[in-house]
């Protein structure tokens, strides 16, 4: 099967400089000639694009101050419950657990959106070079994910601090400093995960409610029952955040199983990406 | 499935791509903006893959699907991105909008649009680069009489002054007022190609030249 | 469509028998509607699928570790040593598929198809068939509850099975009437769980929010449940009031929570009026 239909543009292509006649009148006389940008130029334009499309996403703006707050609030309930003197970081990292939810809704969405509707037609034409494409995404999707994350934990760090010293009445022992670093890390992977998967499945619901079952309902329904869930990409990454799950796994250890399945899903998101049609 | 798609669209010309449901239309649009992938065979552009050319959409507008936007955008945030990611200057967003006649609904959600203004809204997405080529699949779709006169005018503005347009559409009169070429599609195959005037040389009106040459064989047992 | 006289002048006044026959047939035929609606929608036969699977999976694994470690004799490493309990720990992943199996049923009137299909929504010509939205929204709900129960049919009993066979023990009969109203209790559970997410996706008229909020509260590590560790009013949340209808305490996270009686008169509560909250913005507001 052959297949070639040829609508050339005119007077733009190199050997017809000399051709005679008056150019094509498309563009006016004073429009500027854009130089055409390097790799890393072209990178950051596509990744700038892809940060207005985040942008003009209203459910994108409520995901995140819906994550904030809920972790406030669950951070604050957590701290009320809590005995006195209790270090504040923990408490602010145990939240870390709801928090996901919003960080896998940034990842689907970045994704998901394009699929539900047919706007990855639009966006395709615009940038035909899926690499830079995906990669462009996917970075957009980390500058957001990392504002978010820090956000949230913000948020519930000053909700904790707040019961526990009584809004500055008493003196608050912190705690250490390194798991709330690593919830952030871990926050800002499984939303990188919840990407992958989306951009696998070419859709909006389903990496949703997929990864928010795989996160909320069988993982801990797993972690009961011996050592199945360990290698469960959320509980292998909760060492991050100083959850031990009883073994002698370090937080490398764990960052390397979540590492491992995000490269695995990313390598088969990417393969299914490049071959498919639109 | 298509089967040697071969037709030029020349510049300065209104080239018209004809066929009915399924012939291979869209798909043949689609393969030609790097969507889709032929299982054998090229589509070029001016000598190079779509997927290869250095600023795809200064070379080359499209609109394919309406607006294609996701529906809780704005129009504005749409040509924002779109000009964003293709090194289109941001006036350009304000002046496409305008000349579409969108100008006031630039920060209503796109959801809420009806019919007529998504298309006008993929019209402004491939206005946007200013590109020499045009290639539309059915773009007074959904459009009232205004919009309809109004897009005539555009397409035939774009030619006159140089520019290719390549255009697939169900309404054979506006194809009739609008078109220089022909390119009438059935069963996978281009069955007519050429200045309207020699495809329909020897029938009534478009309409008949058009049924005639899409007609199944007769007593063809494939 | 009232019967005409003789002379061919319709009679004004139909027997109320006439009329109640008419709206019981008018509601069947629309649950039937309903019914073969859920049915041709993938997303339900996977949710059930997921449920089954999912149920039959997770109980497997337990009773092979509870089997495991009762053979060692290390009797306090398990919460629990019963083929039940290692079914209804599992319940978590069928009230997922309940909750999907309730948003699809009214996110899917408000997709909207794509523009080459006419971007048309189905919600038009649901209710141009069934101008009664009170009727068409009733009629969600019996199919619904009927498509979850079936869910919970399918799922429990496979379930109780294998986890029998895996233990390997008889059946004792005391154990079989506990077993037998814990599972009702489990689809009652589920099926509310649905209704409340059906309710709540015909105000927001797109499932994604539904199916987040349900779905993060769907385990024992909801936020209901943390919450209840600050005070017992959470234990009036419908998840956390529900939980005795299948759940027993093996791990002591929730010893203050309701009875079943109470816990599931206060979740048809939650139910009911969501409901009916749903039901009044689906009449005011336009389609």
């Amino acid at each position: 099967m052959r297949e070639r239909p040829r609508p050339p543009a005119p007077g733009r292509s190199a050997p017809d400089a000399s051709a005679p006649g008056p150019p094509p009148r498309i563009r006016p006389p004073h429009a500027t000639r854009v130089e055409v940008p390097s790799a890393f130029g072209r990178l950051a334009r596509a990744t700038a694009a892809e940060i207005v499309k985040l942008r003009g996403l209203p459910s994108v703006s409520v995901t995140g101050f819906a994550t904030m707050i809920s972790s406030a609030a669950i951070s604050g309930a957590l701290a009320a419950s809590a005995p006195p003197g209790s270090p504040a970081i923990p408490l602010a990292v145990q939240g870390v657990a709801f928090c996901q939810a919003g960080l896998i809704a940034l990842g689907v969405l970045a994704v998901g959106t394009e699929y539900a509707g047919c706007q990855i037609v639009t966006t395709l034409a615009t940038i035909p070079n899926r690499t830079l494409l995906l990669v462009g995404k996917a970075t957009a999707y980390l500058i957001g994910a990392a504002a978010m994350a820090a956000a949230a934990i913000g948020a519930g760090l000053a909700a904790a601090w707040a019961i526990l010293a009584g809004w500055g009445a008493t003196a608050v022992d912190w705690g250490p400093v390194w798991p709330m670093v690593g919830a952030a890390v871990y926050l800002v992977a499984m939303g990188l995960l919840a990407f992958a998967v989306a951009t696998l499945l070419r859709s909006l619901i389903a990496p949703l409610v997929g990864m928010s079952s795989l996160v909320f309902v069988v993982s801990p329904l797993l972690t009961g029952i011996g050592q199945y869930g360990h290698w469960l990409p959320d509980q292998a990454g909760a060492l991050l955040y100083g959850q031990g799950d009883g073994t002698a796994r370090t937080p490398v250890a764990g960052a390397l199983v979540l590492a491992g399945w995000i490269a695995a899903v990313m390598l088969a998101a990417g393969v299914r990406f490049f071959r498919h049609d639109a | 499935m298509l089967a040697d798609v071969t037709f030029q669209a020349l510049p300065g010309r209104v080239t018209a791509f004809l066929g009915p449901n399924g012939a291979g239309k869209s798909s043949t649009l689609r393969i030609l903006l790097g969507l889709d992938r032929p299982s054998a065979g090229t589509a070029l552009i001016d000598g190079c893959q779509y997927r290869n050319l250095s600023e795809p959409l200064r070379t080359v507008g499209s609109m394919l699907e309406g607006s294609g936007s996701h529906r809780s955008r704005t129009a504005r945030n749409h040509l924002a991105w779109i000009a964003q990611a293709s090194g289109i200057p941001k006036r350009r967003v304000d002046q496409v909008l305008a000349q579409v006649g969108l100008a006031d609904a630039g920060r209503m959600r796109v959801g809420r649009f009806s019919l007529g203004m998504g298309q006008r809204l993929g019209l402004a997405a491939a206005l946007l680069g200013e590109p020499a080529a045009l290639v539309l699949d059915e773009p007074v779709n959904g459009l009232d009489p205004e919009g309809i006169r109004w897009v005539r005018g555009l397409l035939r503005a774009h030619a006159d002054a140089g520019g290719t347009v390549l255009l697939s559409s169900h309404l054979m009169s506006e194809v009739g007022e609008i078109a220089d070429d022909l390119a009438i599609i059935a069963g996978g195959h281009v069955v007519a190609a050429g200045p309207i005037g020699r495809v329909t040389a020897g029938y009534a009106s478009l309409e008949d030249a058009y049924f005639a040459l899409t007609a199944p064989p007769q007593g063809d047992r494939r | 469509m009232s019967p005409a006289g003789p002379g061919g002048r319709p009679d004004q006044s139909p027997s109320r028998c006439q009329v109640s026959r008419g709206l019981a047939v008018a509601l069947l035929r629309l649950v039937g509607a309903e019914l073969r609606k859920i049915a041709t929608l993938p997303s339900s036969w996977i949710a059930v699928g997921v449920a089954a699977v999912g149920s039959l999976g997770i109980t497997l694994l337990n009773s092979s570790t509870v089997r495991g470690a009762v053979e060692k004799g290390q009797l306090d490493a398990v919460a629990y040593t019963t083929p039940a309990e290692a079914v209804f720990s599992a319940a978590p992943i069928g009230t997922v598929g309940a909750v999907v199996l309730g948003v699809v049923a009214i996110s899917s009137e408000y997709t909207a198809n794509s523009t080459g299909a006419g971007a048309g929504r189905q919600i038009a010509a649901t209710l141009t068939t069934a101008p009664n939205r009170l009727a068409v929204l009733g009629a969600k709900v019996l199919a619904t509850v009927l498509s979850v129960v079936g869910m919970a049919v399918i799922a429990v009993p496979t379930s109780l099975v294998a986890a029998y066979l895996a233990f390997g023990e008889p059946i004792a009969s005391t154990d079989l009437a506990d077993t037998a109203a814990r599972s009702g209790g489990v689809a009652i559970y589920w099926t509310l769980t649905a209704l409340m997410a059906l309710a709540v996706t015909a105000v927001t008229r797109s499932g994604i929010v539904p199916l987040i909020v349900f779905i993060v509260n769907s385990s024992l590590v909801s936020v209901s449940f943390l919450l209840t560790r600050l005070t017992w009013l959470a234990y009036y949340l419908p998840d956390a009031a529900g939980i005795r209808l299948f759940g027993r305490d093996t791990l002591g996270l929730f010893d203050r929570a309701l009875d079943p009686l109470t816990g599931g008169l206060v979740m048809a509560a939650w139910t009911l009026t969501l409901l009916a909250a749903s039901a009044a913005v689906l009449t005011c507001r336009d389609a």
